[in-house]
Order: structure tokens, then C-alpha cells, then sequence
């Protein structure tokens, strides 16, 4: 389990460094002038991987996360857009034991997390290749279920995000999209850690398309 | 011990503590004696986390004793609390109950006193002889300001349920109530009234101890004189008595009654026939009875001197019971149970809110078996007598004492001939019982022994679930299984886990509150469907690696 964690841990930090550098080489690859996205509108989606931020969660979900999300934004000039959107991350995990006694005890669970996120990019210049930085706020909908026992918490927590990305113009409507983030949901627990947080780091990569 | 060797003992303990004493006091912290109103469990742990030690559970207030460095951190928990002193070297504080509006009758300059509630004074004094100036009659408990706090001191008060004898140990304790001899009670009582005074320190308190000493080895049991020095200058001792238990005798019921005596001439004069000669002579009369008998628990059969002094006997036998780890069930004390009055014959049985257990089960086993109305009082104030030095250490007591005032009380006058022996007498059948009950007469089948119990936590996020696992010894006979009973408070009301008698020497129990405490014993079922006694009882926790 813990050789898993680390190699998730390597592979969460490559995966940052790639996308944090990326933006800056492809900045100065595709500088200058070039056309930007005309429509107003625009949809995405993505797929990415989660890094739980606290070792609380990880202990408990050690294997990987896979969040999906969907995106519906608004450029409200060439250089700030909102953004509204929704991410779903479901992973599976199990127990852990305090004061262990008997080590064979343990109960698998499962954890799902949909989280509705509003937030503002700012699109630092326009061209084929455009890097961005961004922020919002987010309300989480986590459920965590026994799947031995018949127990389930279910309940909701506000928190925020920041993140950095670009996103690369393949047409006149579509883009990939490229983004790291970092996010932070305190909650109250009752189980291993009574402060839990829900948020951590996510990679994502997804597509955009202008749609008005 | 021998004589030359005590001797030898009591001076280098006297030469160690003066020795001693002007280290410690010097590098001891200057602390301030402080009244906290309200109490609550809450209040008890915010006095434990600012590092301030809890001296006295009062009915409205606690009395605590912190560092001074302590006073910042109560006040930012938001404790409100008045300070009433600063303790000094030398200067002894007491617990101090009287009748009058002021408890001084002269030398003011020589014990201060400040009223901390209805008739409960706290004082303090420098001078040995501060008990002439207080205004008869009086009671008095010496506190200790650096005793550790017993643990959960302010436990919340748990719901009444009424607590649930085994069925079978019913015409069993009818069979030993029913050997209660008034006139046995009688000769006790007037043997020790005999002695004139039993004042601790006087000679004649020595005495009665040894009269008590002989009576327990009379009837057969292993007893010992356990000597002790109180208020730096006097000595006297307890008597204890040991009837031992068959399944786990390191767990102890025990009964406790003090013998020394005062008056308003205590050197002189001081029957003490209701306080509390009638207490002792309980004590014997269930060591006679119970001596007889063979129980899964040991009894414990405790004659302490110095009561009237400050309650210093039983302090010193609850201070080494708890620095040994000693596993004592219960304590009955029994102080004045003689003197019905005019009024109905009511004996009192008082707890604290840790004890409201006890009193319950002495209330619904006892009742049974007397005529007498028994009457359970819940008040923490009330601790005039030795129960209080062990709801101190953290163990269940109670008291049962006449409901009564005895107008002799603390007199020469407090002779037999005021004293009601059946109101005695059936005071002592209901003790009898009530200590059988929970010493647990052997039974058939054996109750099973070697429970062990060992938790664990499961944790997720969001939630955890305890999961308990319980092992014990097959008995030595044929038995057709188990049954396992759980409680989330000790001894009881328990309920029964297993539909069926488990056969197995093991048992898990699931989906249980991380956070609560839970209780277990077991009985044995043979072949007949016949159930024995409880075992002994557990915490989930207790044998957790």
C-alpha cells in the first residue's frame, strides 16, 4: 500500500512540473498576435487524476483517483472568462484501525464526492497556446458508505480553488485543455481525522469548444 | 509488624519527611484555592486541561486548587471563579459542616472559615488545636490540595434504569439476611461503648481497635492492624479483614464502618454508640455472617479510626487502594444506623453522581429483605462520613445512615439505651444483602473467569465503529455455553447479547460507538438451562495491547 502511495505521489509531482512548464514553452513557441476564440461561449470537458491533500484521506483511499468533469463558461472579454462546472470523483478504500488489535478487521468503503464549482479564469495572452490562471469557489456533496455494514455519511462542504493551465487551439471551435489545480475543502469529521480535508491537487486534460 | 520495627518505621518516616518537607515546599508552585459555581462534566475537563487539580465535588461548586499560572487559562476557557485562598506551607485545610451561622466560637485569628454553601465552610488553619474554637457539634473532612483528581470526578449523570438482580441469588441473600442477631449487634455495641472514649489517640481508640482486631480473628478471617499518622503528631489504625473470593479475588467488595467516637469532651467521654459504634458492630455481625459463605469476589471488612478527626483512616486505606491499582467493586459505608427518631424508619443511602448505580442496586436488591424505607439521596455534598474519601479516588460508594437527626449526636449521652437495635438490625440485613449481591455467591455452574476484553476503532472519514472482542476460560464442568451481557456503564442494568448460550470461548461485538465505554460479563449455562453468577466484569478496553 505504501509503495502505491508513493508512486502515486511521483507520479502526481512529474505530471505537475510537466504541466506548470508546458504554458511557459508553448507560450514562447506561439507568442504574438494570433486569433482568438470568437465565440462567448464555450463548453469543456475533462478527465483527470486527484492527489488527496491530507494523509488522512490517503490512508483511507490510497488507490488512484479519476475525477470527470464538465465545464459551461463565458468569456466576458478576450482576457477574463466564468466559469461554471461540475466534477464527480467516486474511489474506493478501506478502513483504517486505531489501536489495532486485530489487524484482519477491516471494512471497505466507498467514496463519492460531486462538487458544483464557479470560478474566473484569466487568460494571460492570446494565441494558438494560451496559459491561464484561475480561482473560485466550490460546494462539495461527498457520500461515504460501508459497504459491509449498513452505514453511510453523507453531507456538504464550501471551499475554494486555485488553478493554472492553458489550453491549445486545434480549430476554429475546439481546444485542449490542460490544467493543474489546487483545492481545499475543510470538513468536520467523526472518524480518523476530525478535520478532514476534501480538497488536494488535480491534474486535468480535457476538451473545449466554442459553442455561440 | 513487630513493635521495634513499627517504631523504627515511624521515626524514619519522620526523619525523611522533616528532612524533606522544606525541598518540596520550596520548589512547590505558589497555587490559589478557587470556587467554581455550576459544575459540570464540561467544567471538570476545562479545570484538567488548564492544569488545576479538583480538591472537592460540592453540590454547587467545585473547590479546585490551581498553579497560579493556571488563572489566565480558566478565565480564557471562560471559567468564572472566585479565589478563596493561597495555600501556604503548614496551613491545613478542612471541609467543615455546622448548623450555626457562624461556626467560629472564638480566636478568629487562628483558623479562617468562608461559607461555600448551605452550612459548608471551608477552613483553614496553621494551629493543631483549631477544633476548640469551633462550635459543637461539627463535622469535618481534611482535604488534600495536591491529590490527583479522580478520574471522570464529574461523570455525567447517567440515565435511572433500574438495576437487575439475578433471579436465583434472591432466597440465597433472604437466607443471609435472615441471620442478623439483634443481640449480637447489642453485645458489639455495648463493648464499645465500654471503652468510654474511642477518640483517636487516645489509648482507649487503640484498644477498641484491638477488640475489633480479635473479634474479626475470633470468627475466623485473616486480619490486620493497618497503622497510620494523622496531623503530623497523632497515630491510630484501621482494622481490615479479608473474606477472600473463590473466582476473582483481586476484586473486592467492601464494607466500612469508622469506630473512634467524639463528644463535646472527646478525652474523657465519648460513647459513640450510634456514631458509630452501630456501624462497627454492623460490620462484625456481616463478617460473621459472610465468613460462613463462599463468594466469586473477595470482601473487604474495614474498621477505620481518625473520622472524626478529618476522615484520615480511610483516606490512608483509599490512597494505597488506588496507588496499588486495588479493584474495588463498591464500598458501603455504614455510619449511624441506630437512631430511627419519632419519625418513619428511613435509612438514607447516599451517593454522588458516579455512585447513583450503587444506590439504585442497594435500593432493588435490599428492599426486598426489610421493612425499614430505604431512600436514596444523590448529593455530593454529603461527605461527612469514610464513603467520601473513596468517591475521592474515583470508586463507587455509598453511605446508609439513619434519615433521622440523633439529638445525642457528638454527646456523652450517645449511649445504647437511645438506640433502636431492629431499626439497626434491619439496616444490617439490607447491607448484608446488598454485599452478598455484589460479592456474588458462589454458584452452579461456576461463574466463568478469565474474561479479557480488547477493542479496536475502524476508521473511515466520516465515521468509525468500535468492534470489541472478548475471550474467557472454559469452565472446569460441563456447561451447555455463554451468555454475553453488555452495559455502557459499570455494573449494569447489562443486556443480554446472545439469543442462544454461546459455546464458543469468544465473542465479537460489532458496530459499537467509538467513543462510548462498554461494560461486559458472562454467565455459564449447564445442561439444566441452570445460569451462574455474573462474571467478572470488563471494560472493552482493559486488556488492549
Amino acid at each position: 500500500m505504501k509503495t502505491t502511495a508513493k508512486k502515486s505521489a511521483a507520479l502526481a509531482a512529474f505530471l505537475a512540473a510537466l504541466f506548470l512548464l508546458l504554458p511557459l514553452f508553448s507560450a514562447s513557441a506561439f507568442a504574438g498576435p494570433g486569433p482568438v476564440p470568437p465565440q462567448r461561449f464555450f463548453i469543456g470537458a475533462a478527465a483527470g487524476y486527484f492527489y488527496p491533500g491530507q494523509n488522512s484521506f490517503r490512508k483511507i483511499y490510497a488507490g488512484p483517483v479519476f475525477p470527470v468533469e464538465l465545464q459551461l463558461g463565458w468569456n466576458l472579454n478576450r482576457k477574463i472568462s466564468v466559469f461554471a462546472a461540475a466534477r464527480y470523483l467516486e474511489t474506493s478504500g478501506n478502513t483504517v484501525l486505531l489501536v489495532a488489535q486485530r489487524p484482519e478487521e477491516t471494512y471497505a468503503l466507498r467514496w463519492r464526492l460531486a462538487t458544483v464549482r464557479l470560478g474566473m479564469n484569466y487568460w494571460l495572452w492570446p494565441s494558438r497556446f494560451t496559459p491561464f490562471l484561475g480561482a473560485g469557489v466550490s460546494a462539495s456533496f461527498y457520500k461515504e458508505q460501508w459497504l459491509d455494514v449498513a452505514l453511510a455519511k453523507e453531507g456538504m462542504n464550501t471551499g475554494f480553488f486555485v488553478q493554472a493551465g492553458g489550453r491549445y487551439r486545434l480549430g476554429r471551435r475546439w481546444h485542449v485543455l490542460a490544467q493543474l489545480e489546487y483545492s481545499s475543502v475543510p470538513a468536520v469529521g467523526d472518524g480518523l481525522d476530525p478535520r478532514p480535508d476534501l480538497g488536494g491537487l488535480n491534474l486535468s486534460l480535457g476538451l473545449m469548444a466554442g459553442i455561440y | 509488624m513487630p513493635f521495634r520495627k513499627r517504631i523504627v518505621f515511624y521515626l524514619l518516616a519522620l526523619l525523611i519527611s522533616t528532612v524533606f518537607s522544606p525541598v518540596a515546599a520550596a520548589a512547590a508552585e505558589p497555587t490559589a484555592l478557587l470556587k467554581i459555581a455550576n459544575p459540570s462534566p464540561a467544567l471538570s475537563r476545562s479545570v484538567a486541561a488548564a492544569g488545576a487539580v479538583l480538591v472537592q465535588e460540592l453540590n454547587s461548586c467545585l473547590l479546585v486548587c490551581a498553579p497560579l499560572p493556571a488563572l489566565p487559562r480558566l478565565r480564557a476557557q471562560g471559567v468564572a471563579f472566585a479565589v478563596i485562598a493561597y495555600p501556604r506551607q503548614n496551613v491545613s485545610f478542612f471541609l467543615l459542616y455546622s448548623e450555626h451561622d457562624s461556626p467560629l466560637l472564638s480566636g478568629k485569628g487562628a483558623i479562617q472559615c468562608r461559607l461555600l454553601e448551605d452550612r459548608i465552610w471551608l477552613c483553614w488553619t496553621a494551629v493543631a488545636d483549631f477544633r476548640k474554637n469551633l462550635a459543637q457539634p461539627f463535622r469535618l473532612k481534611a482535604l488534600n490540595l495536591s491529590a490527583a483528581p479522580a478520574p471522570a470526578a464529574l461523570a455525567a449523570v447517567p440515565e435511572k434504569e433500574e438495576y437487575q438482580a439475578l433471579p436465583q441469588t434472591g432466597p440465597l441473600l433472604a437466607d443471609l439476611a435472615a441471620q442478623v442477631e439483634i443481640e449480637r449487634l447489642r453485645a458489639d455495641i455495648l463493648a464499645l461503648q465500654n471503652f468510654k472514649t474511642r477518640y483517636a489517640s487516645t489509648p482507649q481508640c487503640e484498644a477498641a481497635g484491638d477488640f475489633i482486631l480479635n473479634r474479626f480473628r475470633q470468627i475466623g478471617l485473616t486480619a490486620v492492624s493497618d497503622p497510620f499518622i494523622f496531623e503530623s503528631l497523632y497515630q491510630s489504625k484501621n482494622i481490615v479483614a479479608v473474606i477472600p473470593g473463590k473466582v476473582a479475588p483481586e476484586r473486592m467488595v467492601l464494607a466500612c464502618a469508622h469506630y473512634d467516637s467524639t463528644s463535646t469532651n472527646p478525652l474523657i467521654s465519648a460513647p459513640g454508640a450510634d456514631d458509630n459504634a452501630s456501624g462497627t458492630a454492623a460490620i462484625l455481625e456481616l463478617a460473621r455472617i459472610l465468613a460462613k459463605e463462599q463468594f466469586n469476589f473477595s470482601i473487604g471488612l474495614l474498621c477505620v479510626s481518625a473520622e472524626e478527626w478529618g476522615l484520615y483512616g480511610s483516606a490512608h486505606y483509599a490512597d494505597r487502594a488506588r496507588r496499588n491499582g486495588d479493584k474495588i467493586i463498591a464500598v458501603v459505608n455504614l455510619d449511624m444506623i441506630a437512631y430511627p427518631g419519632d419519625q418513619q424508619r428511613v435509612l438514607d443511602v447516599i451517593g454522588n453522581r458516579q455512585s447513583e448505580w450503587l444506590a439504585d442496586l442497594f435500593i432493588a436488591v435490599a428492599q426486598p429483605h426489610v421493612g425499614l424505607r430505604l431512600d436514596k439521596v444523590i448529593n455530593p455534598s454529603l461527605t461527612w462520613s469514610d464513603h467520601s474519601s473513596f468517591w475521592d479516588r474515583g470508586y463507587a460508594a455509598l453511605c446508609g445512615i439513619e434519615d433521622s437527626v440523633n439529638p445525642y449526636y457528638h454527646r456523652s449521652s450517645d449511649t445504647l439505651d437511645t438506640l433502636d437495635l431492629e431499626f439497626a438490625a434491619e439496616a444490617v440485613q439490607a447491607s448484608l444483602a446488598v454485599v452478598a449481591a455484589l460479592a456474588q455467591p458462589i454458584s452452579t455452574p461456576a461463574a466463568p473467569t478469565g474474561l479479557q476484553a480488547r477493542s479496536q476503532v475502524s476508521a473511515a472519514l466520516f465515521s468509525s465503529l468500535k468492534t470489541v472482542y472478548l475471550e474467557w476460560q472454559a469452565n472446569r464442568e460441563q456447561v451447555a455455553g455463554y451468555h454475553v451481557f453488555r452495559s455502557d456503564r459499570s455494573h449494569g442494568p447489562y443486556l443480554r447479547l446472545s439469543e442462544q448460550p454461546i459455546v464458543q470461548t469468544s465473542f465479537q461485538d460489532f458496530l459499537l460507538l467509538p467513543e462510548q465505554d462498554y461494560y461486559y460479563v458472562l454467565t455459564a449455562v449447564d445442561e439444566q438451562g441452570r445460569e451462574s453468577n455474573y462474571s467478572e466484569e470488563v471494560r472493552d478496553d482493559e486488556n488492549n495491547r
